[in-house]
């Protein structure tokens, strides 16, 4: 069976490590980007199945960056993850599958990763 | 017969007497001669005659002897007397030679007889005279007087002819003659200075001339003598009488003599008298005749000024009669009927015709008279009836106009007629040359071809044409005539014609513009009424403002305002109006003081958020005074004061000003939240998986450093978030040079930036020192120089520069990184408004509180073509 691939974006050097650290033991294997031109470039190397990004990035934005990552691959689940508890953007509705705000119990994290691949 | 009753028959019979031949016959017998001649004297010729003769007849007057050959005679007896010689007797054969008692006898007898001759002639003469006198006193004028005179003066003298000549200017004129034509004269003009009239005028008593021929007489002149006739030394004329006629009986000559001119100058002063009494006489008469025509003259004026006086009172009692009315239409009936009224001027029959100057016609507009004789005495009795049942004329003109009906009889005769004045012979005058045109029956027939269309209509041979002139123009034409009565127009008709003319082309004129008035009258009404719709509704607008309107004068006393300043006011308009603004209390006389200080300054005053207190509570307004110059805009006459009870929207703009703090409040929240949720979720999580791998020494150490780091960043965020939201703290002021505080900072920093590859550059001027807080500047330089650092990509530059400008030193920071949009630009000093992955979103904010808040400085932003460059500025005396 192949391995589920996710990539992990943040510009947060330490909430990368922490997401990353937590899907690896889940099993998944797992890369990372610090930003949007990041991510896409890893995207060229390989196909991923699912990706988390972080929504306040300098330069484009996690929800430009879902907004591209949508469109280019349709099949691609997209998780934005915001330090806001509640957001002016009704994500949900366009881009993104899910989204989760940040929080020391990556519970609510996992729990929407692992519903999303059982789609 | 005595021999003296015989001589003195000679002397008056002259040769017809048998006298001297009786005497002869006498001498005769008493000498026994043969026979004897009697001769007689004649002194002049100093000659014989022979006189009678008892021989041969044949003798008798034609023979003469020469005094000096008498002696050849034998027998010749000279007469004597007083030895004066008288005459001779020649005798023939005498006997007897004693004949002295006949001699003596006989010259006795002839020299008394010869007196006695004389003196009858000279009384004759003087009797003569005396009928010169009656002559004057029968003439009535000179050419009588002339007439006579030169018969009188024939007889006088015994001429055969006289000649009267006038004196007039340089000539002698023929006047007057006897016994000669005036076809007898070769000159009947000749000039003062012909040698006959100039001796003439030159000589005092006349002149005699003998044997001469006057030149300018056609018939022979034997004699003449001639008298200037002079009237107070001036010469009047000359009388020159011609030729001496035999008279009846013997004279010794047959020419004028001395005694002839001697009684001439007699006559001639005679005459002369008579003329001065002629002339005085006529100037007399002349003098009455005058006094006569004026006393005739006077009484014909006094008529006619009476007559003149009665018409001109009609002419008065037309015109204004006429000026009662402003229709056209009534005027014109009241000028016709004052014209054929009885009582009036009395025309038979007024034509009225109008001038239409685009068209040059005259318009046949109303004609008033009877329409034929039938009944015209009936018609004319009851006329003259109703006039008279008025006292005043004017008023009876006035009421027969107005009830007068002219669109029937004569005026549908000419109702649309129409005339070309232009070269009419009669009308071209009237309009154009405003001449009143008398049409005689003589005029008439002499231009009848031309005119024929009036005398068809109007079927009368005298009729008058009278301009009615307007102040400028010839507006219209009367005709008028006596077609019925046939009375001839007169002079004082037509006088009084051209007056009636005159006022009565003022009235018409006057009443169509009066109507022309009346219609723009009745636009201007209905403009008045758009106006003062117009101005109603402006001032409802006025009174309908929500802003409250009111004007104040010099004196600060109100002259307008509108119903919201009751309300404002809390008293009616009537108590507002005319009072001064100090009478509304103290929370309003600050405002109307403003007021005042327009009139000074004369421009407008605008206070927003004018805070009073009124008994209804504390109320906010806008207020705005502007100044209200007159129409010429020289001179203010007061003071527009609008005030607008904002209250209201300022208790709603100081709500939303509330809520967007609290907005911010919550921006800012959520802003620390996320800043704050990252390290916590990093700490959190980190310590789960710790807890997961306590076991695992390199693991725990790691994770153990990564919670140290995120609890340090924690720290920081905490203490910038303190230190922004803190208030001003007391800054530690001290002076220093901030080129030393530039380089330390740049030094400080320069490792960071080797290791990006960025280079350092620093510029600075020669700055004086400033006073500040050097440790909060050091903050501020750290903080634009580590952005620097961040946003250089590498390979980049930054440059650190120093000025010094007017008191002022400005520090700058300039990067090569992408220069920054405007949208950031905007938020990059408001709080936690961060792009880059480091720090806490406070940096900028807190820079700009220590620059700005704490040192009175400047800070701002601004991208360049090739990156992007931060400067603050600080005043070299510190904060004021």
């Amino acid at each position: 069976m192949k391995k589920v691939k996710i990539l992990v974006i943040d510009d947060e050097q330490n909430i990368r490590l922490l997401i990353s650290e937590e899907l690896k033991d889940m099993g998944y294997e797992v890369e990372t980007a610090s930003n949007a031109d990041e991510a896409l470039k890893e995207f060229e190397k390989t196909t991923f199945d699912l990706v988390t990004i972080d929504v306040e990035m300098p330069g484009k934005n996690g929800i430009e960056l879902a907004g591209i990552l949508r469109q280019k691959y349709p099949g691609l689940r997209i998780v934005l993850l915001t330090a806001y508890s509640h957001y002016k953007y009704d994500l949900a509705s366009w881009a993104a599958d899910a989204y989760v705000v940040k929080s020391a119990d990556l519970t609510e994290l996992k729990d929407t990763i692992r519903k999303l691949l059982q789609l | 017969m005595k021999i003296f009753e015989m001589v003195t028959e000679f002397f008056t019979k002259g040769y017809k007497s048998n006298a001297m031949n009786d005497i002869a016959q006498l001498v005769s017998s008493a000498a026994g001669a043969e026979y004897c001649d009697v001769l007689l004297y004649e002194k002049h010729k100093d000659q014989f005659r022979i006189v009678g003769t008892s021989g041969d007849k044949e003798k008798i007057a034609s023979v003469k002897i020469d005094a000096k050959s008498l002696h050849d005679y034998p027998n010749v007896v000279k007469l004597t007397y007083q030895d004066q010689l008288l005459g001779a007797l020649i005798l023939k054969k005498p006997v007897n030679m004693d004949l002295q008692g006949i001699l003596d006898e006989l010259s006795l007898s002839l020299f008394w007889a010869n007196r006695f001759i004389e003196l009858k002639n000279i009384a004759e003469r003087y009797h003569s005279m005396s009928e010169l006198t009656d002559v004057f006193y029968d003439s009535v004028d000179k050419e009588q007087f002339n007439a006579k005179m030169v018969k009188v003066i024939a007889r006088i003298l015994n001429a055969d002819a006289v000649i009267f000549f006038e004196r007039q200017e340089e000539e002698y004129v023929f006047s007057s003659a006897f016994g000669i034509t005036k076809d007898q004269l070769l000159f009947e003009r000749i000039k003062h200075t012909h040698p006959f009239f100039s001796r003439v005028e030159k000589s005092e008593n006349g002149i005699l001339d003998v044997k001469t021929q006057i030149d300018f007489v056609g018939i022979p002149t034997k004699s003449c003598v001639a008298m200037p006739l002079k009237l107070q030394e001036r010469i009047i004329g000359a009388v020159i009488v011609i030729n001496k006629i035999s008279p009846e009986g013997y004279r010794t000559q047959y020419s004028f003599d001395e005694f002839n001119l001697a009684i001439l100058h007699e006559i001639s002063r005679r005459v002369s008298l008579g003329y001065t009494r002629l002339e005085y006489q006529e100037g007399l008469k002349k003098e009455v005749e005058k006094l006569r025509n004026y006393t005739k003259n006077y009484q014909e004026l006094i008529q006619q000024q009476q007559l003149y006086l009665k018409k001109m009172d009609l002419v008065h009692n037309i015109s204004n009669a006429m000026r009662a009315s402003y229709d056209p239409n009534n005027v014109y009936k009241t000028l016709l009927l004052g014209l054929t009224s009885g009582r009036g001027l009395g025309f038979n029959r007024a034509l009225l015709l109008l001038r239409d100057k685009k068209t040059e016609l005259l318009i046949g507009r109303m004609w008033l008279g009877p329409e034929s004789s039938d009944n015209i005495t009936e018609i004319w009795k009851e006329a003259e009836r109703r006039a008279m049942s008025y006292g005043d004329f004017s008023q009876y003109l006035r009421e027969e106009a107005l009830m007068l009906d002219v669109n029937k009889g004569l005026t549908r005769k000419i109702e649309g007629r129409t005339f070309t004045y232009k070269d009419h012979p009669v009308f071209e005058r009237v309009v154009l040359r405003r001449r009143l045109i008398h049409m005689t029956p003589a005029l008439a027939k002499s231009m009848e071809e031309s005119i024929r269309d009036l005398l068809n209509l109007l079927e009368v041979e005298e009729f008058i044409v009278v301009p009615l002139v307007g102040r400028w123009d010839t507006i219209g034409v009367l005709v008028l005539d006596n077609r019925f009565t046939n009375t001839p127009i007169t002079e004082v008709d037509i006088e009084v014609l051209r007056i009636v003319a005159d006022s009565a082309g003022l009235a018409i004129e006057n009443a169509m513009n009066y109507e022309e008035l009346r219609r723009k009258t009745e636009s201007l009404e209905q403009q008045k009424n758009m106006v003062d719709y117009l101005r109603k509704f402006s001032d409802s607008i006025l009174q309908n403002l929500t802003t409250a309107v009111i004007v104040i004068d010099r004196s600060g006393k109100v002259i307008e305002c509108n119903k919201r300043v009751e309300q404002l006011l809390g008293l009616p308009k009537e108590r507002v109006l005319g009072s001064s603004y100090l009478d509304f209390g103290d929370a309003f006389e600050n405002i109307f003081e403003v007021a005042m200080k327009v009139f000074e300054k004369g421009e407008t005053i605008t206070l927003s958020r004018y805070r009073i207190e009124t008994p209804q509570g504390e109320r906010y307004l806008d207020t705005k005074y502007s100044p209200l110059w007159d129409l010429t805009g020289s001179t203010m006459n007061g003071v527009i004061v609008t005030l607008e009870d904002v209250t209201q929207q300022y208790r709603l703009e100081q709500e939303r000003k509330d809520k967007e703090k609290l907005a911010i409040l919550g921006e800012m929240s959520a802003r620390v939240a996320h800043e704050l949720r990252n390290p916590i979720t990093v700490i959190g999580g980190f310590l789960n998986r710790l807890k997961k791998n306590i076991s695992d020494q390199e693991t725990r150490e790691k994770y153990l450093t990564i919670l140290t780091n995120e609890v340090e960043n924690l720290q920081n965020i905490v203490s910038e978030i303190l230190e922004f939201s803190k208030n001003i703290r007391k800054i530690d002021l001290s002076k220093f040079q901030l080129n030393d505080l530039v380089e330390e900072v740049v030094f400080l920093m320069q490792d960071k930036a080797s290791k990006m590859g960025i280079k350092m550059e620093v510029l600075l001027s020669p700055l004086p020192e400033i006073e500040a807080d050097r440790n909060r500047i050091k903050r501020v330089l750290i903080n634009l120089v580590q952005n620097a650092i961040e946003a250089t990509p590498q390979n980049g530059k930054i440059i650190v520069k120093t000025q010094y400008d007017n008191d002022r030193v400005i520090t700058s920071v300039f990067n090569t990184g992408e220069p920054i949009s405007e949208d950031v630009m905007r938020g990059i000093f408001i709080p936690f408004y961060t792009t880059k992955t480091y720090g806490t979103g406070l940096g900028l904010p807190i820079c700009k509180k220590i620059i700005e808040d704490e040192h009175g400085g400047r800070i701002w932003a601004e991208p360049r073509s090739d990156g992007t460059q931060f400067s603050f500025e600080l005043p070299v005396k510190g904060r004021n």
